[in-house]
């Protein structure tokens, strides 16, 4: 296993302790190392429960990690530069409420203390507030989880805790409940339908802001609204029964560190790069790329040297390069991580249109994978499409996805795109009409078509390992399958442990071989080991965890995402995440090394 | 492909929205600030859309101008709420000011026809 020595010195946890070790020496106060443990009310030790807490000095924003088997945890690092007074935790588990938290303060002797926090933990049966938004969709049937998750959840979260509280506006009205939902739910779509075509004009200089009455249209509110009135009942502020469907892929030594990002922005997604690592983030609702330092989290700003190039959305690691596809006006930029020098490229279809790049080819390792012949290709979702680029000559060139028989001829959504091993072959996802298949690099030909039966199945952002095992997630069935491209065949559709989570993308872990599949609307992500056939879940510390796509780091096997929100008036977190498992074991002596337990307790 | 049916292709993929373009505008622009709000999502000043007119909302209120009324419906536009208009509540305006809410609503209530 191929591991750089100088990158796992820096990163984060160490890199943490050295600017607290910094901050203390400057401002006097004693460096606070803490532990506690997560108790119910018989005082019985809880495991798995999440411990968040935000340290409030340089690098991450809030820590989270779980108790182990025996109800204990304990921070990685210390915490400097802070009153160990002012230091708090956030303790979740499902099916409890955190009612006290216990404190004592302790001298270690050497000029520190030992802060322990003990979380006092009540049964509740509402799981509101800790369950995800998908707990709420758990009793529809199989075709309305779908419906919903395809029509609103590409945005948001539903029911994000705003949609709640318009639930209960309505819940509160007099008068006949169900003609109430009936009315209201149709004007929240159509208003939805607003703030979604004045997004999308925002970046096309052709476009002026929409009219309002010509856009109410646009998302079919008659339909959406009644499923939405028949799906939304009653007073949303209590929901039970919910479990998470699989083992929770948790244990003592799971980190997750948040990097909350200055508003206004619209982080859609992160990765980790260079040396030291930063993360690197793209904000769809500027024209920049946020790189954030992970020892500080000092972010710096790295604008597309373009003002046509708009909506940064999509991130690929390349060689020493961040390539960007933008949302607006068919751009792709690479900026050079070394020297922070950006190249941009304006695509368009052969017939001089507008090109509009979603996502760009890469391999098992998620890093860009050019072609044979070092062209790297795109999915065009507004043209239904797949187009190449060659960066070194500027050549392009488009090639139409042709109709399938009895599936709309719009609306196609080409989106996710994959290159096999021998770099002749990319396979694409189509979200909108589900279907997925390949073309054929060399020939110029489409090849393979895979048809669900399912319209609002919504494969996604695909996935391929080293022997071009591809993985498609399905966003609206909840569903996993692994298609062997080789044989051309489906070797499995494997259920996920939640099918209102939506699963927005997947990607292979070629350390651990295992796939990671991040939701949209289950807060968690999966863990798929396709040796045992096993869905493990790694929940995520708040709610609105709207995930989207999802890289292992190369170099250490941490998983890097971000929450995704991006709709103003339905709020969200906006963070960068650094994820370390916490399984040591399974990349056996990869990761970085952590603290051993300390004595006593 | 034109600029409608590229939209139109966008919002069917469902993937992306209104991330936050105009929030910037003049101090005393009062109908810019409803705007940059996303006010005009559902309210126009003299036509109904998703929600009641402005100049129908002033005439409804005209009867009653006090300082308390400026309060009450300034609440509203934050918290959200129906029932004035009929089974259609108002969404929660969160990512507005209450003293912004105040500024709109006297706005508003200076639509009466013949005002
Ligand atoms: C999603 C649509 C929507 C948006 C956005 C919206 N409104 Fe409304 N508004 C409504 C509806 C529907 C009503 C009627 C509520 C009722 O029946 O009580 C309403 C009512 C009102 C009223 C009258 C309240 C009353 O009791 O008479 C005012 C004033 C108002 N809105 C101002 C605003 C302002 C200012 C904004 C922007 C910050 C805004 N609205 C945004 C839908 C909306």
């Amino acid at each position: 296993m191929r591991i750089n020595r100088y990158l796992l010195s820096s990163l984060p946890a160490t890199a943490a302790a050295l600017v607290a070790a910094l901050a203390a020496a400057q401002n006097g106060f004693a460096e606070v190392m803490v532990d506690g443990a997560a108790l119910d009310l018989g005082g019985t030790p809880l495991a798995a429960t999440q411990i968040s807490l935000q340290p409030g000095i340089a690098g991450p924003s809030t820590i989270t990690i779980f108790t182990g088997d025996d109800g204990h945890y304990l921070l990685p690092g210390t915490i400097a530069g802070r009153a160990a007074a002012d230091i708090n935790i956030r303790a979740v588990k499902l099916g409890y409420e955190h009612v006290d938290t216990l404190r004592s303060i302790t001298d270690t002797g050497d000029g520190n203390q030992r802060l322990t926090l003990t979380a006092v933990m009540r049964r509740s049966a509402n799981q509101a507030g800790v369950a995800p938004a998908s707990a709420w969709l758990k009793d529809l049937s199989l075709a309305d989880q779908a419906q919903v998750v395809m029509a609103c959840v590409g945005c948001h979260q539903l029911p994000a805790p705003e949609v709640r509280r318009y639930a209960n506006l309505i819940a509160d009205l007099p008068g006949d409940a169900a003609a109430n939902r009936a009315a209201a739910w149709p004007m929240i779509v159509n208003y939805m339908n607003f703030l979604s075509a004045e997004e999308f004009s925002r970046g096309n200089p052709h476009n002026p802001s929409p009219e309002p009455d010509r856009v109410y249209s646009g998302g079919q509110a008659e339909v959406n609204g009644a499923l939405l009135a028949r799906t939304l009942t009653g007073r949303m502020d209590y929901v039970a029964g919910y479990d998470y469907g699989a083992p929770l892929a948790v244990n003592e030594h799971t980190v997750i560190r948040e990097f909350e990002v200055a508003r206004p922005n619209a982080i859609r997604e992160a990765v980790m790069m260079g040396t030291p690592p930063r993360l690197w983030a793209a904000d769809v609702s500027s024209n920049r790329i946020v790189s954030i330092d992970v020892a500080t989290g000092v972010t710096t700003d790295f604008e597309v040297p373009t003002e046509l190039a708009m909506g940064p959305h999509t991130l690929v690691p390349g060689e020493n390069a961040l390539w960007v596809a933008a949302f607006f006006n068919g751009y792709i930029a690479r900026l050079d991580i070394p020297t922070g020098k950006w190249q941009t490229w304006q695509l368009h279809t052969n017939s001089g249109g507008e090109a509009g790049v979603h996502d760009l080819t890469f391999g098992p390792e998620h890093q860009l994978l050019a072609d044979y012949r070092g062209r790297i290709w795109y999915s065009d979702i507004v043209n239904n499409a797949v187009g190449f680029f060659d960066p070194a000559s500027g050549e392009m060139g488009t090639y139409p996805i042709p109709e399938i028989e009895g599936r709309p001829g719009s609306g196609a959504s080409v989106y996710g795109i994959v290159m096999t091993s021998d770099r002749k072959h990319i396979w694409f996802s189509q979200l909108g009409i589900a279907s997925f298949g390949s073309f054929n690099t060399e020939t110029l030909k489409f090849e393979q078509r895979e048809v669900l039966d399912n319209l609002k199945a919504g494969p996604r952002r695909l996935a391929i390992t080293e022997d071009d095992i591809l993985y498609v997630p399905l966003y609206g069935a909840g569903q996993l399958i692994a298609y062997d491209t080789k044989a051309r065949r489906t070797i499995a559709v494997h259920d996920l442990p939640d099918r209102a989570s939506a699963p927005y993308a997947v990607t292979w872990d070629p350390l651990r071989k295992v796939v990671w599949i991040p939701t949209s609307n289950a807060n968690a992500i999966y863990r798929f080991d396709p040796a045992t056939k096993d869905f493990s879940v790694l929940p995520l510390p708040r709610e609105g965890a709207f995930l989207r796509m999802l890289q292992v780091h190369p170099q250490t096997g941490l998983l890097v995402t971000s929450y995704a929100n991006i709709v103003e008036t339905v709020h969200g977190p906006r963070m960068a995440l650094i994820i370390d498992p916490g399984d040591q074991d399974v990349l056996a002596g990869t990761m970085p090394t952590r603290h051993t337990a300390i004595n006593g307790n | 492909m034109s600029s409608g049916s590229t939209l139109k292709l966008l919002l069917l993929a469902g993937i992306t929205v209104a991330a936050g373009a105009s929030r910037v505008m003049a101090a005393d622009d009062t109908e810019a600030l409803l705007t940059a709000r996303k006010c005009h999502a559902c309210h126009a000043v003299s036509e109904n859309r998703l929600g009641p007119s402005y100049v129908a909302i002033a005439a409804k209120h005209s009867v009653m101008r006090s300082d308390a009324l400026v309060e009450v419906l300034s609440r509203k536009i934050v918290a959200g709420g129906g029932g004035a208009w009929g089974n259609v509540p108002m969404v929660p305006n969160d990512h507005v000011s209450l003293d912004e809410a105040r500024r709109m609503t006297r706005w508003i209530l200076e639509r009466r026809p013949g005002n």
